[in-house]
Protein backbone atom coordinates (compact mmCIF):
# COMPACT_ATOMS: atom_id res chain seq x y z
CA UNK A 1 0.00 0.00 0.00
CA UNK A 2 3.19 2.15 0.27
CA UNK A 3 3.45 4.35 -2.76
CA UNK A 4 5.81 6.67 -1.19
CA UNK A 5 3.29 9.42 -2.28
CA UNK A 6 1.60 9.16 1.05
CA UNK A 7 3.39 11.45 3.00
CA UNK A 8 2.37 14.26 1.06
CA UNK A 9 -0.33 16.85 2.45
CA UNK A 10 -4.01 16.44 1.60
CA UNK A 11 -4.80 18.65 -1.33
CA UNK A 12 -7.21 17.91 -4.00
CA UNK A 13 -5.57 15.39 -6.29
CA UNK A 14 -4.45 13.23 -2.96
CA UNK A 15 -8.19 13.36 -2.19
CA UNK A 16 -9.14 12.33 -6.33
CA UNK A 17 -6.96 9.25 -6.16
CA UNK A 18 -8.01 8.52 -2.55
CA UNK A 19 -11.23 8.33 -4.05
CA UNK A 20 -10.70 6.94 -6.84
CA UNK A 21 -8.98 3.73 -5.06
CA UNK A 22 -11.79 2.89 -3.50
CA UNK A 23 -13.96 3.04 -6.13
CA UNK A 24 -12.24 0.70 -8.16
CA UNK A 25 -12.38 -1.40 -5.32
CA UNK A 26 -15.85 -1.45 -4.84
CA UNK A 27 -15.91 -2.75 -8.72
CA UNK A 28 -17.25 -1.36 -12.28
CA UNK A 29 -20.25 1.07 -12.41
CA UNK A 30 -19.17 3.36 -9.56
CA UNK A 31 -16.55 5.95 -10.39
CA UNK A 32 -16.04 8.51 -12.08
CA UNK A 33 -19.87 9.61 -12.16
CA UNK A 34 -20.78 10.66 -8.93
CA UNK A 35 -17.04 12.29 -8.65
CA UNK A 36 -17.87 15.44 -6.51
CA UNK A 37 -17.09 18.72 -7.87
CA UNK A 38 -13.52 20.53 -8.54
CA UNK A 39 -14.30 23.56 -6.02
CA UNK A 40 -15.68 20.50 -3.49
CA UNK A 41 -12.63 18.94 -3.50
CA UNK A 42 -10.49 21.79 -2.98
CA UNK A 43 -12.96 23.00 -0.13
CA UNK A 44 -12.41 19.76 1.73
CA UNK A 45 -8.91 19.45 0.67
CA UNK A 46 -8.39 22.78 2.54
CA UNK A 47 -10.37 21.88 5.58
CA UNK A 48 -8.52 18.30 6.17
CA UNK A 49 -5.32 19.75 5.66
CA UNK A 50 -5.78 22.86 8.14
CA UNK A 51 -7.21 19.68 10.97
CA UNK A 52 -4.68 17.71 10.40
CA UNK A 53 -2.19 20.52 10.86
CA UNK A 54 -3.23 21.65 14.08
CA UNK A 55 -1.50 21.22 17.21
CA UNK A 56 -4.22 19.86 19.07
CA UNK A 57 -5.67 20.59 21.96
CA UNK A 58 -3.55 19.94 25.16
CA UNK A 59 -5.83 19.52 28.92
CA UNK A 60 -3.10 20.05 31.34
CA UNK A 61 -4.93 17.85 33.19
CA UNK A 62 -5.12 15.21 31.34
CA UNK A 63 -1.24 15.08 30.75
CA UNK A 64 -1.01 15.15 34.98
CA UNK A 65 -3.27 12.47 35.13
CA UNK A 66 -1.65 10.07 32.51
CA UNK A 67 1.72 11.42 34.25
CA UNK A 68 0.23 9.98 38.03
CA UNK A 69 -0.49 7.20 35.99
CA UNK A 70 3.01 6.40 34.93
CA UNK A 71 4.57 6.74 37.89
CA UNK A 72 1.92 4.46 39.52
CA UNK A 73 2.97 1.76 36.69
CA UNK A 74 6.56 2.60 37.09
CA UNK A 75 6.39 1.85 40.49
CA UNK A 76 4.00 -1.25 40.92
CA UNK A 77 6.51 -2.93 37.88
CA UNK A 78 9.59 -1.46 40.46
CA UNK A 79 7.69 -3.46 43.19
CA UNK A 80 6.49 -6.38 41.31
CA UNK A 81 8.15 -9.48 41.74
CA UNK A 82 10.25 -10.45 38.70
CA UNK A 83 8.84 -12.80 36.31
CA UNK A 84 10.11 -15.69 34.26
CA UNK A 85 12.91 -18.13 35.24
CA UNK A 86 14.74 -16.16 37.42
CA UNK A 87 11.88 -14.89 39.47
CA UNK A 88 10.63 -18.12 39.93
CA UNK A 89 14.11 -19.47 41.20
CA UNK A 90 14.14 -17.06 43.43
CA UNK A 91 10.42 -17.14 44.84
CA UNK A 92 11.57 -21.02 44.94
CA UNK A 93 15.09 -19.98 46.92
CA UNK A 94 12.89 -17.90 49.24
CA UNK A 95 10.82 -20.97 49.84
CA UNK A 96 13.41 -23.15 50.47
CA UNK A 97 15.35 -21.02 52.78
CA UNK A 98 12.23 -20.54 54.54
CA UNK A 99 9.31 -21.86 56.75
CA UNK A 100 8.29 -24.57 54.53
CA UNK A 101 12.03 -26.63 53.94
CA UNK A 102 10.22 -29.28 56.36
CA UNK A 103 6.91 -29.44 54.46
CA UNK A 104 9.35 -30.06 51.38
CA UNK A 105 10.61 -32.84 53.05
CA UNK A 106 7.29 -34.22 53.98
CA UNK A 107 6.54 -33.76 50.68
CA UNK A 108 9.57 -36.03 49.42
CA UNK A 109 9.21 -38.52 51.68
CA UNK A 110 5.13 -39.16 50.52
CA UNK A 111 6.21 -38.80 46.78
CA UNK A 112 9.73 -41.28 46.93
CA UNK A 113 7.67 -43.32 49.23
CA UNK A 114 7.49 -46.24 47.16
CA UNK A 115 11.01 -47.04 48.15
CA UNK A 116 13.19 -45.22 46.15
CA UNK A 117 16.57 -44.35 47.31
CA UNK A 118 17.46 -40.50 47.71
CA UNK A 119 20.76 -39.66 47.15
CA UNK A 120 22.58 -39.17 50.22
CA UNK A 121 23.42 -35.36 49.52
CA UNK A 122 19.65 -34.76 49.61
CA UNK A 123 18.21 -31.74 51.06
CA UNK A 124 18.39 -32.22 55.36
CA UNK A 125 15.41 -32.42 56.80
CA UNK A 126 16.45 -29.83 59.06
CA UNK A 127 17.87 -27.12 58.45
CA UNK A 128 19.85 -25.25 60.43
CA UNK A 129 18.23 -26.44 63.42
CA UNK A 130 15.71 -24.37 64.98
CA UNK A 131 15.97 -21.19 63.27
CA UNK A 132 12.70 -21.88 61.59
CA UNK A 133 10.55 -21.59 64.63
CA UNK A 134 7.59 -20.96 62.62
CA UNK A 135 4.93 -23.91 60.94
CA UNK A 136 7.56 -26.02 59.48
CA UNK A 137 9.77 -26.34 61.92
CA UNK A 138 10.29 -29.63 62.97
CA UNK A 139 12.50 -28.34 66.16
CA UNK A 140 10.66 -28.82 69.27
CA UNK A 141 11.87 -28.33 72.62
CA UNK A 142 12.15 -30.81 75.10
CA UNK A 143 14.28 -33.20 72.81
CA UNK A 144 13.43 -36.45 73.43
CA UNK A 145 16.51 -38.34 73.78
CA UNK A 146 15.07 -41.93 73.11
CA UNK A 147 17.72 -44.75 72.58
CA UNK A 148 18.66 -44.92 69.24
CA UNK A 149 22.10 -47.16 69.92
CA UNK A 150 21.20 -50.67 68.41
CA UNK A 151 19.87 -53.06 71.07
CA UNK A 152 18.24 -50.93 73.26
CA UNK A 153 14.35 -51.35 73.31
CA UNK A 154 12.45 -48.55 72.48
CA UNK A 155 9.23 -46.80 74.09
CA UNK A 156 5.75 -47.59 72.55
CA UNK A 157 5.73 -43.98 71.72
CA UNK A 158 6.78 -42.57 68.63
CA UNK A 159 5.18 -39.09 69.41
CA UNK A 160 8.99 -37.80 70.64
CA UNK A 161 10.09 -35.01 68.51
CA UNK A 162 13.69 -34.57 67.88
CA UNK A 163 15.89 -32.88 65.20
CA UNK A 164 18.44 -34.88 64.06
CA UNK A 165 20.93 -34.81 66.46
CA UNK A 166 22.61 -37.80 64.48
CA UNK A 167 23.07 -40.60 67.03
CA UNK A 168 23.56 -44.05 66.28
CA UNK A 169 22.33 -44.16 62.57
CA UNK A 170 24.35 -41.86 61.75
CA UNK A 171 22.95 -39.70 58.71
CA UNK A 172 19.33 -41.19 58.95
CA UNK A 173 17.25 -38.49 57.24
CA UNK A 174 13.38 -39.15 56.80
CA UNK A 175 14.10 -38.79 52.82
CA UNK A 176 15.63 -41.86 53.21
CA UNK A 177 13.11 -43.96 54.97
CA UNK A 178 10.22 -45.05 52.48
CA UNK A 179 6.76 -44.19 54.21
CA UNK A 180 5.92 -48.04 53.95
CA UNK A 181 9.10 -48.66 56.08
CA UNK A 182 8.07 -46.10 58.62
CA UNK A 183 4.77 -47.89 59.04
CA UNK A 184 6.13 -51.19 59.12
CA UNK A 185 8.17 -49.51 62.31
CA UNK A 186 5.13 -48.47 63.74
CA UNK A 187 3.80 -51.72 63.21
CA UNK A 188 7.02 -53.49 64.27
CA UNK A 189 6.68 -50.84 67.79
CA UNK A 190 3.09 -51.81 68.24
CA UNK A 191 4.18 -55.65 68.43
CA UNK A 192 6.98 -56.12 69.35
CA UNK A 193 7.71 -59.42 69.91
CA UNK A 194 6.99 -60.87 66.30
CA UNK A 195 9.21 -61.51 63.76
CA UNK A 196 9.83 -57.64 61.90
CA UNK A 197 9.29 -58.16 58.36
CA UNK A 198 11.68 -58.69 56.22
CA UNK A 199 11.81 -54.87 54.24
CA UNK A 200 12.00 -53.77 57.77
CA UNK A 201 15.28 -56.17 58.14
CA UNK A 202 17.01 -54.81 55.60
CA UNK A 203 16.09 -51.13 55.95
CA UNK A 204 17.71 -51.82 59.65
CA UNK A 205 20.49 -53.57 57.91
CA UNK A 206 20.05 -56.64 60.72
CA UNK A 207 17.56 -58.15 62.64
CA UNK A 208 19.15 -56.94 66.05
CA UNK A 209 19.22 -53.68 64.45
CA UNK A 210 15.33 -52.96 63.37
CA UNK A 211 14.63 -51.64 67.03
CA UNK A 212 16.81 -48.93 67.00
CA UNK A 213 16.12 -48.50 63.54
CA UNK A 214 12.66 -47.77 64.13
CA UNK A 215 13.06 -45.67 67.24
CA UNK A 216 15.32 -43.43 64.85
CA UNK A 217 12.52 -43.55 61.86
CA UNK A 218 9.64 -42.63 63.89
CA UNK A 219 11.55 -39.83 66.17
CA UNK A 220 12.62 -38.31 62.81
CA UNK A 221 9.12 -39.12 61.17
CA UNK A 222 7.17 -37.86 63.90
CA UNK A 223 8.29 -33.64 63.93
CA UNK A 224 5.80 -33.65 61.33
CA UNK A 225 3.23 -33.99 63.59
CA UNK A 226 4.45 -31.12 65.81
CA UNK A 227 3.96 -29.32 62.58
CA UNK A 228 0.48 -29.91 62.30
CA UNK A 229 0.07 -28.81 65.78
CA UNK A 230 1.04 -25.68 65.27
CA UNK A 231 -0.72 -25.11 62.09
CA UNK A 232 -3.99 -25.86 64.55
CA UNK A 233 -4.94 -28.30 61.92
CA UNK A 234 -6.88 -31.54 63.04
CA UNK A 235 -4.60 -34.23 64.98
CA UNK A 236 -4.88 -34.52 68.43
CA UNK A 237 -1.56 -35.67 68.85
CA UNK A 238 -1.85 -38.86 69.72
CA UNK A 239 1.02 -41.14 69.05
CA UNK A 240 1.32 -42.54 65.68
CA UNK A 241 -1.04 -40.05 64.31
CA UNK A 242 -0.73 -38.36 61.15
CA UNK A 243 1.59 -35.70 60.38
CA UNK A 244 0.14 -33.21 57.85
CA UNK A 245 2.22 -30.27 56.86
CA UNK A 246 1.67 -27.28 55.04
CA UNK A 247 1.43 -27.16 51.27
CA UNK A 248 3.69 -25.48 49.07
CA UNK A 249 2.12 -23.44 46.62
CA UNK A 250 4.17 -21.85 43.93
CA UNK A 251 3.18 -18.32 42.46
CA UNK A 252 2.74 -18.62 38.73
CA UNK A 253 4.66 -16.76 36.12
CA UNK A 254 2.44 -14.19 33.97
CA UNK A 255 4.74 -13.57 31.02
CA UNK A 256 4.73 -9.91 30.17
CA UNK A 257 4.57 -9.88 26.32
CA UNK A 258 4.50 -6.25 24.40
CA UNK A 259 1.00 -4.55 24.80
CA UNK A 260 0.92 -4.99 20.74
CA UNK A 261 0.90 -8.66 21.25
CA UNK A 262 -0.79 -8.90 24.66
CA UNK A 263 -0.91 -7.66 28.20
CA UNK A 264 0.75 -9.47 31.19
CA UNK A 265 -0.92 -12.37 32.36
CA UNK A 266 -0.75 -13.11 36.09
CA UNK A 267 -1.39 -16.35 37.95
CA UNK A 268 -1.42 -17.18 41.29
CA UNK A 269 -0.67 -20.42 42.17
CA UNK A 270 -2.13 -21.82 44.85
CA UNK A 271 -1.32 -22.78 48.43
CA UNK A 272 -1.73 -26.63 48.91
CA UNK A 273 -2.85 -26.93 52.35
CA UNK A 274 -2.19 -30.39 53.68
CA UNK A 275 -4.23 -32.18 56.64
CA UNK A 276 -2.57 -34.82 57.52
CA UNK A 277 -3.56 -37.99 58.58
CA UNK A 278 -6.40 -37.06 61.45
CA UNK A 279 -6.06 -38.00 64.85
CA UNK A 280 -8.94 -37.45 65.56
CA UNK A 281 -10.97 -40.61 65.93
CA UNK A 282 -7.61 -41.35 68.37
CA UNK A 283 -6.75 -44.61 66.39
CA UNK A 284 -3.26 -45.24 66.84
CA UNK A 285 -3.33 -47.16 63.36
CA UNK A 286 -4.38 -43.95 61.98
CA UNK A 287 -2.21 -42.01 59.61
CA UNK A 288 1.12 -42.34 58.29
CA UNK A 289 2.31 -38.92 56.93
CA UNK A 290 0.43 -36.46 55.05
CA UNK A 291 2.04 -34.88 52.61
CA UNK A 292 1.36 -31.36 51.78
CA UNK A 293 0.05 -30.13 48.27
CA UNK A 294 2.36 -28.83 45.64
CA UNK A 295 0.37 -26.10 44.50
CA UNK A 296 1.24 -24.47 41.66
CA UNK A 297 -0.28 -22.11 39.33
CA UNK A 298 0.82 -20.63 35.68
CA UNK A 299 -0.75 -17.70 34.47
CA UNK A 300 0.36 -17.58 31.02
CA UNK A 301 0.25 -14.21 29.47
CA UNK A 302 -2.57 -13.64 27.00
CA UNK A 303 -0.76 -13.29 23.97
CA UNK A 304 -1.77 -11.88 20.39
CA UNK A 305 -5.15 -12.67 20.15
CA UNK A 306 -5.72 -13.22 23.83
CA UNK A 307 -4.85 -16.72 25.11
CA UNK A 308 -5.27 -18.30 28.12
CA UNK A 309 -4.03 -17.22 31.40
CA UNK A 310 -4.02 -20.84 33.13
CA UNK A 311 -3.49 -21.44 36.68
CA UNK A 312 -3.37 -24.75 38.00
CA UNK A 313 -4.18 -26.09 41.08
CA UNK A 314 -1.69 -28.17 43.35
CA UNK A 315 -1.61 -31.92 43.91
CA UNK A 316 -2.18 -32.62 47.21
CA UNK A 317 -0.35 -36.47 47.89
CA UNK A 318 -0.80 -37.62 51.02
CA UNK A 319 -0.61 -41.26 52.33
CA UNK A 320 -2.90 -43.04 54.66
CA UNK A 321 -5.55 -40.58 55.92
CA UNK A 322 -3.25 -37.51 54.44
CA UNK A 323 -5.62 -35.19 52.59
CA UNK A 324 -4.32 -33.21 50.87
CA UNK A 325 -5.79 -30.30 49.45
CA UNK A 326 -5.04 -28.71 46.00
CA UNK A 327 -4.54 -25.04 45.91
CA UNK A 328 -5.78 -22.76 43.98
CA UNK A 329 -4.66 -21.85 40.70
CA UNK A 330 -5.18 -17.98 39.88
CA UNK A 331 -4.39 -17.23 36.54
CA UNK A 332 -5.32 -13.84 34.67
CA UNK A 333 -4.61 -13.13 31.83
CA UNK A 334 -5.09 -10.22 29.85
CA UNK A 335 -4.94 -10.23 26.11
CA UNK A 336 -4.22 -7.01 24.85
CA UNK A 337 -4.98 -7.78 21.26
CA UNK A 338 -7.82 -7.73 20.24
CA UNK A 339 -11.17 -6.94 21.37
CA UNK A 340 -11.19 -10.67 20.89
CA UNK A 341 -8.57 -10.55 23.79
CA UNK A 342 -9.44 -12.78 26.39
CA UNK A 343 -7.36 -14.23 29.27
CA UNK A 344 -9.89 -16.66 31.05
CA UNK A 345 -8.41 -18.09 34.66
CA UNK A 346 -6.63 -20.44 35.40
CA UNK A 347 -8.03 -23.88 37.55
CA UNK A 348 -7.15 -25.00 40.66
CA UNK A 349 -7.51 -28.80 40.99
CA UNK A 350 -6.25 -30.82 44.09
CA UNK A 351 -7.24 -34.36 44.47
CA UNK A 352 -9.47 -33.57 47.61
CA UNK A 353 -10.24 -30.08 47.06
CA UNK A 354 -9.48 -28.07 44.48
CA UNK A 355 -10.76 -24.98 44.05
CA UNK A 356 -11.20 -22.90 40.81
CA UNK A 357 -8.93 -20.00 40.18
CA UNK A 358 -10.79 -16.92 38.98
CA UNK A 359 -9.27 -15.25 36.11
CA UNK A 360 -10.18 -12.23 34.54
CA UNK A 361 -10.81 -11.32 31.48
CA UNK A 362 -8.82 -9.24 29.53
CA UNK A 363 -10.05 -6.45 26.91
CA UNK A 364 -7.08 -6.22 24.65
CA UNK A 365 -5.94 -3.58 21.89
CA UNK A 366 -4.86 -4.51 18.66
CA UNK A 367 -2.71 -1.77 16.93
CA UNK B 1 3.37 0.37 7.63
CA UNK B 2 6.66 -0.30 7.76
CA UNK B 3 9.07 -0.79 10.49
CA UNK B 4 10.63 2.42 9.20
CA UNK B 5 8.03 4.54 10.63
CA UNK B 6 8.12 6.44 7.01
CA UNK B 7 4.83 4.94 5.53
CA UNK B 8 2.51 6.77 8.06
CA UNK B 9 2.88 10.17 6.68
CA UNK B 10 4.59 11.54 9.25
CA UNK B 11 7.69 12.31 9.33
CA UNK B 12 10.38 9.69 9.61
CA UNK B 13 12.14 12.10 12.10
CA UNK B 14 9.20 12.52 14.16
CA UNK B 15 8.37 8.51 14.42
CA UNK B 16 11.84 8.01 15.37
CA UNK B 17 11.63 11.09 17.93
CA UNK B 18 8.65 9.17 19.30
CA UNK B 19 10.08 5.66 19.25
CA UNK B 20 13.31 7.41 21.23
CA UNK B 21 10.64 9.38 23.92
CA UNK B 22 8.71 5.41 24.33
CA UNK B 23 12.55 3.91 24.89
CA UNK B 24 13.26 6.58 27.57
CA UNK B 25 9.92 6.17 29.36
CA UNK B 26 10.62 2.23 29.29
CA UNK B 27 13.33 3.16 31.17
CA UNK B 28 11.14 5.47 33.81
CA UNK B 29 12.24 8.83 32.32
CA UNK B 30 8.73 10.80 32.98
CA UNK B 31 9.63 13.60 30.76
CA UNK B 32 9.78 11.56 28.20
CA UNK B 33 6.37 10.15 28.76
CA UNK B 34 5.30 13.58 28.94
CA UNK B 35 6.86 13.86 25.58
CA UNK B 36 4.85 11.26 23.93
CA UNK B 37 1.68 11.98 25.74
CA UNK B 38 2.50 15.50 23.65
CA UNK B 39 3.21 14.02 20.87
CA UNK B 40 0.05 11.52 20.85
CA UNK B 41 -2.93 13.52 22.27
CA UNK B 42 -3.88 15.45 20.17
CA UNK B 43 -4.58 12.93 17.68
CA UNK B 44 -5.89 10.64 19.74
CA UNK B 45 -8.44 13.26 20.49
CA UNK B 46 -9.37 14.17 17.13
CA UNK B 47 -9.53 10.31 16.77
CA UNK B 48 -11.82 9.60 19.40
CA UNK B 49 -13.83 12.92 18.50
CA UNK B 50 -14.67 11.34 15.63
CA UNK B 51 -16.04 8.47 16.78
CA UNK B 52 -17.37 9.37 20.01
CA UNK B 53 -17.98 12.97 19.85
CA UNK B 54 -17.93 14.55 23.11
CA UNK B 55 -16.73 12.45 25.11
CA UNK B 56 -13.69 12.27 23.26
CA UNK B 57 -11.33 13.19 26.24
CA UNK B 58 -13.06 10.50 28.64
CA UNK B 59 -11.98 8.15 25.97
CA UNK B 60 -8.89 9.55 25.77
CA UNK B 61 -7.83 9.76 29.68
CA UNK B 62 -8.60 6.10 29.82
CA UNK B 63 -6.41 5.65 26.69
CA UNK B 64 -3.77 7.02 29.21
CA UNK B 65 -3.90 5.56 31.55
CA UNK B 66 -3.78 2.09 29.72
CA UNK B 67 -0.76 3.22 27.53
CA UNK B 68 0.99 4.23 30.65
CA UNK B 69 0.84 1.02 32.02
CA UNK B 70 1.92 -0.66 28.41
CA UNK B 71 4.20 1.50 27.38
CA UNK B 72 6.32 -0.29 29.75
CA UNK B 73 5.94 -3.55 28.06
CA UNK B 74 5.59 -2.05 24.91
CA UNK B 75 8.27 -3.73 22.05
CA UNK B 76 8.53 -1.96 18.53
CA UNK B 77 9.62 1.64 17.02
CA UNK B 78 7.66 4.98 17.46
CA UNK B 79 5.37 4.08 14.78
CA UNK B 80 4.21 1.19 16.07
CA UNK B 81 3.62 2.76 19.05
CA UNK B 82 1.86 5.46 17.46
CA UNK B 83 -0.40 2.66 15.86
CA UNK B 84 -0.64 1.06 19.22
CA UNK B 85 -2.06 4.29 20.98
CA UNK B 86 -4.67 4.77 18.22
CA UNK B 87 -5.73 1.58 18.58
CA UNK B 88 -6.36 1.67 22.40
CA UNK B 89 -7.83 4.89 21.81
CA UNK B 90 -10.17 3.24 19.32
CA UNK B 91 -11.20 0.30 21.20
CA UNK B 92 -11.89 2.74 24.45
CA UNK B 93 -14.15 5.19 22.63
CA UNK B 94 -15.97 1.82 21.12
CA UNK B 95 -16.48 0.80 24.58
CA UNK B 96 -18.16 3.90 25.24
CA UNK B 97 -20.42 3.60 22.14
CA UNK B 98 -21.51 0.54 23.81
CA UNK B 99 -21.91 1.83 27.03
CA UNK B 100 -24.07 4.73 25.63
CA UNK B 101 -26.06 2.34 22.58
CA UNK B 102 -26.10 5.40 20.52
CA UNK B 103 -24.36 6.01 17.34
CA UNK B 104 -21.47 8.39 16.89
CA UNK B 105 -22.84 10.09 14.28
CA UNK B 106 -25.53 11.81 16.60
CA UNK B 107 -23.07 12.94 19.44
CA UNK B 108 -21.84 16.22 18.48
CA UNK B 109 -18.17 17.32 18.38
CA UNK B 110 -16.71 18.12 22.05
CA UNK B 111 -16.19 21.83 19.62
CA UNK B 112 -14.94 23.92 22.70
CA UNK B 113 -12.19 21.56 22.88
CA UNK B 114 -10.52 21.99 19.76
CA UNK B 115 -8.61 25.57 18.66
CA UNK B 116 -9.43 27.04 15.55
CA UNK B 117 -6.94 26.71 12.99
CA UNK B 118 -4.30 28.74 12.50
CA UNK B 119 -4.35 29.09 8.77
CA UNK B 120 -1.58 30.84 8.45
CA UNK B 121 0.58 28.57 9.79
CA UNK B 122 -0.19 25.38 8.20
CA UNK B 123 3.16 24.22 6.04
CA UNK B 124 1.85 24.47 2.18
CA UNK B 125 -1.33 25.60 3.44
CA UNK B 126 -1.21 28.99 1.62
CA UNK B 127 -3.89 28.27 -0.27
CA UNK B 128 -6.20 27.05 1.81
CA UNK B 129 -8.18 29.96 2.89
CA UNK B 130 -8.63 30.47 -0.68
CA UNK B 131 -10.22 27.12 -1.77
CA UNK B 132 -12.27 27.76 1.45
CA UNK B 133 -13.51 31.03 0.64
CA UNK B 134 -13.95 29.53 -3.64
CA UNK B 135 -16.09 26.85 -1.89
CA UNK B 136 -18.17 29.37 0.39
CA UNK B 137 -17.24 27.31 2.91
CA UNK B 138 -14.63 28.77 5.65
CA UNK B 139 -15.49 25.05 8.10
CA UNK B 140 -14.14 25.67 11.01
CA UNK B 141 -11.37 22.82 12.74
CA UNK B 142 -14.49 21.30 14.83
CA UNK B 143 -16.89 22.08 11.92
CA UNK B 144 -14.77 20.09 10.06
CA UNK B 145 -14.56 17.02 12.84
CA UNK B 146 -18.06 17.07 13.50
CA UNK B 147 -18.68 17.16 10.07
CA UNK B 148 -16.54 13.78 9.26
CA UNK B 149 -18.31 12.21 12.75
CA UNK B 150 -21.49 12.76 10.48
CA UNK B 151 -19.94 9.92 8.38
CA UNK B 152 -20.76 6.39 9.09
CA UNK B 153 -18.82 4.88 11.34
CA UNK B 154 -16.17 3.00 9.42
CA UNK B 155 -16.26 5.94 6.67
CA UNK B 156 -15.47 8.58 9.26
CA UNK B 157 -12.41 6.65 10.77
CA UNK B 158 -10.72 5.93 7.97
CA UNK B 159 -10.92 9.63 6.71
CA UNK B 160 -9.37 10.56 9.68
CA UNK B 161 -6.89 7.89 10.44
CA UNK B 162 -5.87 7.72 6.55
CA UNK B 163 -5.99 11.67 5.56
CA UNK B 164 -6.66 13.85 8.95
CA UNK B 165 -3.87 11.83 10.55
CA UNK B 166 -2.08 11.16 7.40
CA UNK B 167 -1.78 7.04 7.69
CA UNK B 168 -1.33 5.00 4.96
CA UNK B 169 -3.16 2.57 4.13
CA UNK B 170 -2.20 -0.50 5.86
CA UNK B 171 -1.63 0.91 9.36
CA UNK B 172 -5.44 2.49 9.03
CA UNK B 173 -6.47 -0.79 8.02
CA UNK B 174 -4.61 -2.62 10.96
CA UNK B 175 -6.20 -0.12 13.38
CA UNK B 176 -9.33 -0.60 12.62
CA UNK B 177 -9.07 -4.36 12.25
CA UNK B 178 -9.76 -4.11 8.22
CA UNK B 179 -8.74 -5.46 4.80
CA UNK B 180 -7.13 -2.58 2.98
CA UNK B 181 -9.43 -2.84 0.33
CA UNK B 182 -12.29 -2.17 2.33
CA UNK B 183 -10.46 0.38 3.66
CA UNK B 184 -9.72 2.42 0.46
CA UNK B 185 -13.83 1.84 0.13
CA UNK B 186 -15.02 3.02 2.83
CA UNK B 187 -12.49 5.87 2.63
CA UNK B 188 -13.48 7.09 -1.03
CA UNK B 189 -17.05 7.09 0.37
CA UNK B 190 -16.40 9.08 2.91
CA UNK B 191 -14.21 11.40 1.16
CA UNK B 192 -17.43 11.80 -1.28
CA UNK B 193 -19.67 12.34 1.07
CA UNK B 194 -17.75 15.00 2.94
CA UNK B 195 -17.36 17.05 -0.44
CA UNK B 196 -21.12 17.04 -1.25
CA UNK B 197 -21.42 18.40 2.44
CA UNK B 198 -18.28 20.93 2.00
CA UNK B 199 -20.34 21.79 -1.06
CA UNK B 200 -23.81 22.44 1.00
CA UNK B 201 -22.42 23.18 4.43
CA UNK B 202 -25.30 24.31 5.46
CA UNK B 203 -26.63 20.24 5.17
CA UNK B 204 -24.21 20.05 8.25
CA UNK B 205 -25.73 22.13 10.77
CA UNK B 206 -28.79 20.12 10.57
CA UNK B 207 -27.27 17.12 11.67
CA UNK B 208 -25.40 18.11 14.17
Amino acid sequence: MRDGKEGVRVDEAVLRRLIAEGSKGGGGPRGTGDLPSESSLRALAAALEAVAALPGPGGLKGEEEALAAFRAARAERADAPATGLRGRLARLARRLGGTRTSALGVVAVAVLGSGVAVASGGVPFLPGGGSNGTSGSPATPGTASVASSPGSTTAGSGASNAPSDDTGLDGLRPSDVPARIVALCRSHQRRPDTEPQKPLVAAAGDDDRVDAYCSRVLEIAAPDQGAEDRKGEQGNGSQDTGNGNQGNGDQGNGTPAGPAEGNQGSGNGGQGNDNGASGGNGNQDNGNQGAGGNGRGNGDSGRGNGTQGSGTGGQGNGNSNGNGNGGQGNGSGNGASGDNGRGTGGQGAGPDAGTRGGGTHGGGDRP
Amino acid sequence: MDAAGDGDGVSPERNRDLGAAVLDAQRGDEAAFRAVYRRLNPELLRYAAVIVGQDAEDVVAETWLQIARDVLRFEGDGAAFRRFALAVTRNRARDVLRRRKRRAQEITVPTDELPEPHVSGVPGGGSAPDTAEVAGAALSTREIVSLIATLPGSQAEAVLLRVVLDLDTRSTAEILGKRPGAVAMALSRGLKKLARLVERPEATAVRR
